[in-house]
């Protein structure tokens, strides 16, 4: 037993429970060092709940600030040594945070006394500044973590609570009628407007699956909504057409509306999550690009996680990017188009980078890629400027998407080991290009389609992979043969290779083979034990099942599609 | 004495199984349920209090009455992994969530909002805010404010005013 004494500062709870508390507190300090507050005020508490029922709390520690609500005769602080312990019960009424669906009964609240612990602080004549509201509004916004979630009813009861607290009124106690208000929001539980005392984040929630339009027109619904939208984080504009439907008109009345919009935010205080504007123009948009500049430095100053921006103005001249956008500390995804990127930039905290239709050089790529360090998915589509691509130094990127490769691109070499996503499709046929990527060898997918290999190419590029196991390729003409030997290929999906003539899969954990057919069909030599999707394009060929089926005797069930629908699916009699 | 002996052997083989642990939650009207631990850790909150080892004794879930809570505990066992054996038969259950029409089902998702949001369930939470947004898709400022019973508290002006302020929103 520690010889430490307990010296009680301030407690309403019956002497023999004072008692309790101290041996407690002793005991614990027994079994746990002086460091581990956790587990000391864990054991306090367990030992309080079986002894008294649950709802009990404990603080241990040697200087912190706290403030709550507790239930009559049950509150204790003390000091034990150099720890400061703070013990009391949790009032069974829902917690602040929560809109009380029975009302509470006032004289409840008026039994609940509000401990506050702190040092004695000077009394100050600004209440808005003086350190004790300052530690009430840490430990409070602590305690329920968004603050601005809470329902009206129950900040109005804080700052009750905390006027009373502190000892001054402030200017507010005049112009509102607490008792007044608070009668009034309780008449509204008993009415059946419950989904707008629901938390604000619940409700941006519900406006984020509704259509930008829609989720404006809630604003007009009441006050609350109308403050609702105003706060609501996402700014985002979609797929907007100027041009023969919409004329000038409805060109310059969607500009008001977002600027509109991002006026209300920014009076909000509020980080913004995401900014979506995407414009495709075949009017001059030229008019509008301050517009742009404006919204885009807004959203940075408004610490945007998600940047999407593409403006396409089919007449010159381009819209060109504000640099700010290259310099925000808080974005993790950033999507452009329709842009030309000539400088390289850093962002550390960037995530998710995807460029679609922009000119960009090699260098420049390069250099993005290996400077932002946190990348880990890059998507390109349709971007041009560049006839190599060399990417090395990425040391978190794991996924490199390319759709539609520039008509010029002649090579691309990968050393990023972290890789475990390739995929580079193209929509048309195109020369051969030369790939290497025997820096990625922990790569676990690659899909390629619209790749012009030799079999040689092919397999040497395959051999590279150890662990892949997802591989789709179509449309790789002129490849002929494709043999696979894998333990940890799980899928396999082949389709369009016209000139296909020999199939070789020694793969005996494959969970899926899908193949699109063409005629003639080449032979397989399957050794996996799995189900089959054979697809057919575009009409059924006249082949001989029994000699396609002889091919492996491995199958173990067979299903044909046609166009997506299951014509046959057959036991295999093998 | 043999009876006994299987008594016995029974007995020991559900502890042996039972490394589930069984959890009692108790709602805000006084209900109990025993709920399976590996169930009713999809609850962020209740997980929390597991990981502490706080959830030795009777859970009171207060805000959430006994019929919710009913709700969310089937919510849990349909969506526990292996459950239910394929996505469709999933989807096809989840689709009751999505049509509500009458007051009561509106009561319903409201409720099950609530206890999700106290929980901590994002999943559940997900189905039922995209639930609510799919019953006012497409409706008019009236039918959205019958549909929540909300009284408007703007005058006309006002309200004129914010339309203006939004009109391209309006006008599609």
């Amino acid at each position: 037993m520690l010889e430490g004494k307990a010296l009680i500062q301030d407690t309403d709870m019956p002497v023999k429970m004072q008692m309790q508390a101290m041996a407690c507190a002793s005991q614990a300090l027994d079994l746990y060092d002086v460091i581990d507050c956790k587990s000391i005020a864990a054991h306090i508490k367990k030992e309080f709940d079986r002894r008294y029922g649950g709802g009990w709390q404990c603080v241990v520690g040697s200087q912190f600030g706290c403030f709550f609500t507790h239930s009559k005769g049950s509150f204790i602080y003390f000091t034990l040594e150099t720890l400061q312990v703070v013990i009391f019960k949790d009032l069974s009424q829902p917690s602040l945070y929560h809109t009380p669906r029975h009302k509470v009964p006032i004289k409840d609240s008026k039994s609940a006394g509000i401990g506050i612990l702190s040092p004695i602080l000077d009394p100050q004549i600004v209440v808005k500044s003086t350190m004790r509201a300052s530690i009430l509004g840490t430990a409070f916004e602590c305690y329920y973590k968004h603050i601005y979630d809470i329902s009206t009813w129950s900040k109005l009861e804080f700052c009750k609570s905390t006027t009373v607290s502190v000892g001054q009124n402030c200017y507010c106690q005049s112009k509102l009628d607490f008792d007044g208000l608070k009668i009034k929001s309780k008449r509204n539980f008993n009415s059946m407007d419950r989904f707008s005392e629901l938390p604000d984040y619940i409700i941006h929630q519900i406006m984020s699956y509704l259509p930008t339009e829609e989720s404006a027109q809630t604003s007009i619904l009441s006050k609350r909504w109308k403050g609702l939208y105003a706060s609501y984080p996402i700014l985002d504009f979609p797929d907007f057409y100027t041009g023969f439907s919409s004329g000038k008109y409805r060109t310059n009345k969607f500009i008001e509306f977002v600027d509109a919009s991002f006026l209300r935010f920014c009076q909000q205080k509020l980080p913004m999550q995401k900014f979506r504007l995407s414009i495709d123009g075949f009017d001059d948009l030229k008019g509008s690009f301050s517009f742009f500049d404006k919204w885009i430095r807004l959203a940075i100053e408004k610490k945007v996680e998600e940047l999407d921006f593409s403006v396409q103005a089919h007449r010159r001249p381009m819209y060109t990017l504000p640099q700010e956008i290259f310099s925000a500390k808080s974005m993790t995804t950033l999507k452009l188009g329709s842009c030309k990127l000539e400088n390289p930039f850093i962002m550390h905290s960037l995530k998710s980078l995807s460029l679609k239709e922009a000119c960009i050089n090699e260098e420049v790529l390069q250099k993005i890629t290996s400077q932002c360090t946190s990348l880990e998915d890059l998507f390109l589509s349709s971007c041009y400027g560049f006839t190599n691509i060399c990417l090395y130094n990425a040391c978190k990127l794991k996924i490199i998407n390319m759709q539609n490769y520039s008509w010029n691109l002649q090579s691309i070499k990968i050393v990023v080991p972290s890789l475990q996503h390739f995929i580079f499709c193209s929509q048309y046929k195109r020369d051969p290009i030369v790939i290497d990527m025997a820096g990625c060898p922990n790569l676990k997918l690659l899909k390629l389609q619209n790749v012009g290999f030799t079999e040689q190419k092919f397999h040497e590029l395959i051999s590279k992979f150890p662990l892949l196991e997802d591989l789709n390729v179509s449309r790789c003409d002129p490849l002929e043969q494709i043999k696979i030997s894998s333990h940890l290929l799980k899928k396999f999906s082949i389709g369009y290779c016209y000139r296909m003539k020999a199939i070789d899969i020694d793969a005996p954990n494959l969970l899926s083979f899908t193949y699109d057919l063409t005629c003639p069909i080449p032979v397989f030599s399957i050794n996996a034990p799995i189900l089959w999707k054979v697809g057919f394009v575009h009409q059924i060929p006249v082949f001989n099942i029994k000699e396609f089926l002889n091919s492996s005797n491995q199958i173990e069930y067979l299903s044909f599609y046609v166009d997506g629908d299951k014509v046959i699916s057959m036991n295999s009699v093998l | 004495m043999s009876t006994a002996a299987t008594a016995d052997a029974s007995s020991s083989g559900d502890t042996t199984e039972g490394s589930v642990r069984l959890l009692t939650l108790q709602s805000e009207d006084g209900e109990v349920f025993e709920v399976k631990e590996t169930i009713a850790t999809q609850s962020v909150t209740i997980k929390g209090m597991v990981d502490d080892d706080c959830a030795t004794s009777t859970i009171p879930v207060c805000n959430v009455t006994g019929r919710t809570l009913a709700m969310v505990i089937e919510w849990w066992n349909k969506h526990e992994i292996g459950a239910v054996s394929n996505e469709k038969e999933l989807k096809e259950w989840e689709s009751q969530f999505d049509t509500i029409d009458d007051k009561s089902d509106r009561d319903d998702v409201y409720d099950l909002l609530m206890a999700a949001n106290y929980l901590n369930i994002p999943t559940l939470l997900d189905c039922c805010t995209s639930a609510v947004a799919e019953a006012i898709k497409g409706k008019s400022t009236d039918e959205m404010r019958e549909f929540f019973d909300i009284k408007s508290d703007f005058d006309e002006k006002e309200e004129d005013a914010l339309r203006k302020e939004n009109q391209w929103a309006f006008e599609n």
